[in-house]
């Protein structure tokens, strides 16, 4: 015989009355470890979803702006794969359906390689990811429109960059549909929903993109980023930068240049001992009085170029001979040059600048030809300069028979050459300050570009080394643990069930108070007592806990598919991965077992207090006198009261929900303080004079379990105050979202396009580009953002923003209207975020949301990015804003986005105001007339009730999962009710044998319990109201809440029913055979 | 000197308040090792009481109780549990036998509050005192599938487990028919005699009480000596 053997024999022996011991524990291991798996479930998925975004990919050269050879794949070797990325859109052929922010990938078979999954059916031809086949509806054979802008090496934004229609409509046959196995989900962002990809073959979309051999990605399996920056430096050429060395003609020299235009000396480096050059279109040359139009005007290093005067002065300039005598300039004569400067958001500045005429460059100058003109977009190609389409409004009129025989004949000749350091001061921009280096003759070629190819990096160029796979696993550590974020939502209904347990537990060792008896007269220590009987509920408990982990895979699983279901609203369309880990099953069996064993403790701790004869008389716990009644009576109505005290001033402190929910909290604590004393007074009142009835009987029958009694209207009061006053929190869908202040900002339309706008639709001319109607567009007004694209930092992803999605919006825009709620310490506004920090950080603003959850950080915090040339620099998160739809993103100020980024070019992000009753028709319109450009407007209350869904159902879980603990805890209920009975059957023996009625004894009974329940409701709702205070006062149109009273009423029902049902099955077949056993 | 009461007096307070009351009244008792003794009296008289504080199961309000010279007042928690377990046997009318334990282990149960737990010498004695109240035969039983009489023998084999130098018994035969109360007594005289206990039993059946070789009947909250032949 052992202590252990003891424990196991009495808990085989006892296992029936003990059972609820076990299915409580079942209960709270269910949930603990069912919710700990829904995390480890989530964590699962969020992983699978990474490698099928990645498939075999380790690391990724990204082009940025920029697009490199696709031979540089093959030279990289080891199944790398070129691949060109670009924004777009997709309809179906007939309209029906249509994506607006689509990616389009140009790919070709060794992408498919790279596939997660076995890719062979992959072949030739279109094919669409299940994402995009369900928006569009599409299947095999079905006929799609991609539209894609085609894209400039020359940033859009820049001057000079022409303005004809860069959007190339792709009509395409679907060749099937690919799972995520196939590649499907491949994407440069962790998002848990894909994006809608329409795969290309790489080949076609390079063709009708005139980027033939061009490629902006190339993924490659095997290999770490730093492996393919050592692989890709030495192969990178000039070409991949977007440069190219021309031989000038008859040998003078050769010249470098990029497709981008204009480039930065940095670019290119002082590698060879070239001479600078910059070009511009200037809008006219005047002097004496005559003009001529639109003319080129190169600046150069007068001293190094070899035919121009090396003494040229800042404020002379060297005229053609054409252009000498067009104007009848003679040496020592002024001219004045008009020229556009670039402004923000492509505003271009008219500006003036004299020189004095210092020489005349004569026509047969072996160096004055049109290699000077780099390839301006709209001009270069162009016959006639009539035909001129160089990006701003031009006046063709002003060209003369004479202008145009010019260009016939010297094409972009330099009329005019001024100093380099005089041009850069007028027309350098973000862009650069150059647009060819020019080396002499007999320079070696080879020599040259080696040089250059030395200096020259593919961060440099804006491209940018990606850790795919390593980045796309550091994103599965999502912001939010779901497992702790279930256990927290399933905390009452574990908390019921561990109430449950300990009462269970106690009814047992009740039972059997004669064993403790026996065993304290035999020389047990109390304490040792306590540990046997504890130690048996644990044994039992243990067994519960076998079967509540067997059963926590089904509530894993019942989660999971409500996940994909009812509540998708809080992570959008995902299947999940069922993950058990029997590490995590047996964390939440051994949290349970200790929760169990805690509640067992707490339950049993004054079982074994009194003598053991008392116990050994059997005389049932309870009915001995208590000490220190009335000092303890004291403390109960001063704590009481405290809370009381407490939630008035803290209502009255009107601090907004969070107070009100904690003024709530403590009107509870009081009324289940007043609980105690009502039970007390009850205890007490037999002998004072009480007049006895029925009723009166079973009141002070509740008093007599005083325990029992407070713990069923603990957990009804709790559970009732829980699932109502969490509601409070509930945001309703458009409610205030028109203010200036709310989360909308005031606006009426979001939009975001797939493909950039360039124009400024708040203008006569961006709105004529697009051929909006002005009548509808009266009156609206927009404001333009910037996109730098990034992860989504909102609450839609579940993955870890690991650089979240740039906004670069003018302040001006937002501090004018006093959009949004925004909280900047030192009340500063929107115009503060144009200032830069002593450190370099740029301000940014951001969702308080998304600071808190997503990014998991506060105000003063910086987060690092990269620029286009690849250095870090910080945002420091300067303010925040409350409850916004901008939730996700951080915005900064235009300016400073496109410092960082000067490749930059357009508008992707549209907040829109719209005067009363027109939003259907402005959104019809923008959507109707920027279709090309993939516009998608959405009303902005929409897209801020979009946000709180997620927050609703995060609220709906919560109140679920509380109010199945309320359903567990109305069991408790009834066990109480049916564990009274059956220990006062006797009683009710001898009520029968007296001559009362079952009606009568049940209503006896029911008056126990009922009053019990409407106490417990009563408490629970009375302070649950006080917590949605806010709520209901703010509702509009009147008292509101009716589903909360439903609710209450619907608990209330719930709880009277297991009551009475309880009380019937109790008291059946109750007769005077139950007085034999006293 | 075995046992000995000094102006004990034990008071109970009422569930509801009220005046407490006082069932021992400063009551003068002694009892020698190897000598029986019966206390009488009616229901609600205090023989029980009195019973509960010899054993250590109660204490008293007033006076001193001492057991071998010891004042059992005076122990901690711990003393009293190890005078309970040591010093005292106890037979109650009711069995008290655990339902989940056989017969042996419930003779054992005793042991398991010793330092150490049961000592392994502990079964063979455990055995000894079946063979000697009749039931070694049935050792292996469950408590269930025994006679009432056989139960309260097993309940003296329990309590005689810790060789105790004193057997309160608290009405052994009030659950037995005429024929198992005799032989109960027999075996609790004879556990008196052959070991040197000290008995006292409780009891409202005269010819139990006449067996013992003193009486003494509760009246008024005091002892009072009964003469053999009443």
């Amino acid at each position: 015989m052992s202590f252990w053997r003891l424990i196991f024999c009495s808990a085989r022996f006892y296992w029936r009355s003990q059972l609820g011991v076990v299915l409580g524990t079942a209960v709270a291991t269910m949930v603990l470890a069912g919710s700990l798996l829904v995390g480890d479930s989530v964590k699962a998925t969020l992983r699978r979803q990474a490698l099928d975004r990645v498939g075999r990919v380790e690391s990724a050269l990204l082009g940025g702006e920029g697009f490199f050879r696709e031979a540089l794949a093959e030279e990289v070797g080891g199944g790398s794969a070129p691949v060109l990325l670009l924004r777009g859109s997709a309809a179906r052929v007939d309209g029906a359906a249509r994506v607006n922010q689509a990616q389009v990938l140009g790919v070709d078979p060794r992408f498919w390689n790279l596939a997660p999954g076995p890719s062979g059916a992959v072949g030739a031809g279109v094919w669409l990811n299940e994402q995009a086949a369900a928006q569009l509806h599409a299947r095999k054979g079905d006929t799609v429109v991609v539209r894609v802008e085609k894209p400039a090496l020359f940033s859009r934004d820049a001057p000079l960059s022409g303005e004809e229609s860069q959007v190339v409509a792709l009509r395409l046959e679907v060749a099937g549909v690919v799972g995520d196995a196939q590649f499907g989900r491949f994407g440069l962002q962790a998002a848990q929903v894909p994006p809608s990809t329409v795969f290309v073959p790489l080949g076609l979309l390079q063709e009708r993109l005139q980027m033939k051999g061009r490629a902006n990605v190339l993924l490659a399996p095997g290999m770490s980023s730093d492996q393919l920056s050592r692989v890709v430096s030495p192969l990178w050429q000039l070409a991949d930068a977007g440069f190219e060395l021309r031989a000038l003609p008859a040998g003078r020299g050769t010249e470098l240049r990029s497709s981008r235009v204009f480039f930065h000396p940095v670019d290119a480096g002082r590698a060879g001992r070239g001479t600078d050059a910059l070009t511009y279109l200037v809008n006219e040359i005047a002097a004496g009085g005559k003009t001529v139009p639109y003319s080129i005007v190169s600046a150069t290093d007068a001293a190094s170029s070899g035919f121009l005067p090396a003494e040229l002065a800042d404020d002379e300039i060297a005229i053609n001979q054409w252009l000498a005598e067009d104007l009848g300039a003679a040496l020592g004569d002024w001219v004045t040059l008009k020229y556009f400067a670039m402004g923000e958001r492509r505003e271009l500045e008219e500006r003036t600048r004299r020189f004095r005429v210092f020489a005349v460059v004569p026509m047969d100058e072996p160096q004055l030809d049109g290699t000077w003109m780099p390839d301006f977009p709209g001009l270069s190609d162009k016959k006639s300069c009539r035909d001129w389409k160089p990006g701003f409004a031009m006046d063709t009129t002003r060209f003369r028979d004479k202008d145009e025989q010019y260009w016939a004949q010297h094409r972009g000749t330099p009329k005019a050459f001024v100093n380099i350091m005089v041009g850069q001061e007028m027309w350098a921009n973000r862009w650069g300050s150059l647009t060819s280096v020019r080396y002499p003759g007999g320079t070696d070629a080879s020599a040259l570009e080696a040089e250059l190819r030395s200096v020259l990096r593919p961060e440099s160029a804006g491209a940018r080394f990606l850790a795919m796979r390593e980045q796309a696993l550091a994103a599965t550590r999502a912001p939010v643990d779901f497992g702790e974020l279930f256990v927290s939502f399933s905390f009452f209904l574990i908390v019921a069930a561990a109430v449950l347990t300990g009462m269970l537990f106690v009814f047992s060792v009740e039972q059997r108070r004669s064993e403790a008896g026996l065993l304290l007269a035999l020389g047990w220590l109390p304490a040792r007592v306590r540990r046997l009987f504890l130690a048996e509920g644990l044994v039992l408990a243990a067994a519960g806990v076998v079967a509540g982990a067997a059963a926590a895979v089904g509530f894993t699983r019942g989660v999971l598919h409500a996940l994909e279901t009812v509540w998708s609203g809080a992570v959008g369309s995902v299947s999940f991965v069922l993950e058990v880990r029997p590490g995590t099953l047996a964390a939440g069996g051994m949290g349970a077992l200790m929760l169990a064993g805690l509640a067992m403790m707490l339950a049993a701790r004054r079982q074994f207090s009194v003598s053991p004869s008392v116990l050994l008389s059997g005389a049932p716990a309870g009915v001995v006198a208590r000490g220190g009644g009335t000092g303890r009576g004291r403390w109960i109505w001063i704590a009481g009261w405290s809370c009381v005290v407490g939630a008035g001033l803290l209502a009255a402190a009107d601090a907004g929900p969070g107070a009100f929910f904690g003024a709530g909290g403590l009107l509870l604590c009081a009324g289940l303080a007043g609980c105690v004393w009502w039970l007390r007074r009850t205890e007490g009142e037999a002998g004072a004079g009480v007049a006895l009835t029925i009723g009166r009987l079973g009141v002070r029958n509740a008093a007599r379990r005083s325990g029992r009694s407070l713990a069923t209207v603990s957990v009804l009061a709790s559970g009732i105050f829980i699932v109502v006053a969490v509601d409070s929190f509930r945001q309703r869908p458009g409610e205030g979202a028109a203010g200036r202040d709310s989360g909308t900002g005031g606006f009426a339309l979001v939009g975001e396009s797939a493909l950039a706008v360039y124009e400024d639709l708040n203008t006569a001319k961006g709105r004529e580009a697009f051929a909006l109607s002005e009548e509808v567009l009266k009156g609206v007004g927009f404001v333009p953002m910037r996109v730098r694209d990034g992860d989504d930092a909102s609450c839609l992803n579940l993955n870890r923003a690991l650089e979240p999605r740039l906004l670069g919006v003018r302040p001006s825009d937002l501090a004018g209207r006093g959009a949004f709620r925004l909280s900047w310490p030192g009340n500063k506004d929107w115009l503060a975020l144009d200032e830069v920090g002593t450190d370099g950080a740029v301000p940014g603003v951001v969702d308080e949301a998304t600071l808190q959850w997503a990014l998991q950080k506060k105000i003063g915090d910086v987060i690092e990015y990269r620029d286009e040339g690849g250095k870090p620099f910080m945002v420091r998160v300067a303010a925040v804003l409350k409850g916004s739809m901008l939730q996700g993103s951080v915005l900064v100020a235009e300016k400073r986005l496109v410092e960082r980024y000067p490749s930059h070019g357009g508008y992707r992000f549209f907040l829109v105001d719209v005067p009363e009753g027109r939003l259907e028709a402005v959104a019809a319109e923008l959507s109707r007339a920027l279709q090309d450009r993939g516009l998608e407007v959405v009303p902005a209350w929409r897209r801020l009730a979009g946000f709180h869904a997620v927050e609703n159902t995060y609220l709906s879980i919560f109140q679920v999962l509380g109010a199945l603990g309320l359903v567990l805890g109305s069991a408790g209920l009834a066990v109480v009710v049916v564990r009274n009975m059956l220990e006062r059957r006797a009683e009710f023996a001898l009520l029968a044998a007296l001559g009362f009625r079952p009606g009568q004894m049940r209503w006896m009974a029911f008056a126990e319990y009922g009053r019990l329940i409407v106490m417990g409701v009563g408490i629970g709702a009375g302070s649950a109201v006080l917590a949605v205070w806010p709520a209901l006062r703010e509702r509009a149109g009147g008292f509101p809440g009716l589903e909360l009273w439903v609710l209450a009423g619907v608990l209330l029902a719930w709880s009277v029913f297991w009551a009475w049902v309880a009380i019937r099955l109790a008291l059946r077949g109750v007769g005077v055979g139950a007085l034999r056993g006293e | 000197m075995l046992l000995q009461f000094e102006k004990v007096t034990k008071r109970y307070n009422p569930v509801q308040g009220g005046e407490p009351v006082e069932v021992l009244r400063g009551v003068d008792w002694t009892l020698d090792a190897g000598e029986s003794a019966a206390i009488l009296g009616p229901s609600g008289s205090g023989k029980s009481t009195l019973l509960n504080l010899a054993g250590a199961l109660d204490r008293a309000d007033g006076g001193v109780v001492r057991v071998e010279g010891r004042d059992i007042g005076a122990l901690d928690d711990a003393g009293l549990a190890a005078h309970r377990s040591r010093t005292v046997g106890f037979v109650f009318q009711l069995h008290h036998l655990l339902p989940q334990c056989s017969v042996l282990e419930n003779v054992l149960v005793p042991t398991l509050a010793l330092p150490g737990g049961t000592p392994r010498e502990a079964v063979g004695r455990a055995e000894e005192l079946l063979a000697a109240v009749g039931l070694e035969h049935r050792r292996n039983h469950r408590p269930g599938e025994l006679s009432g009489g056989e139960r309260q023998r097993v309940a003296v084999a329990r309590a005689l487990i810790n060789g105790p130098r004193l057997l309160l018994a608290d009405e052994p035969t009030g659950a037995l028919d005429r024929e198992n109360a005799a032989r109960l007594v027999d075996l609790l005289l004879e556990l008196n005699a052959g070991r040197k206990l000290g008995l006292v039993v409780v009891t409202h059946a005269l010819e139990v009480a006449r067996r013992m070789q003193r009486v003494w009947r509760i009246e008024d909250g005091r002892l009072v000596a009964v003469e053999p032949a009443a």
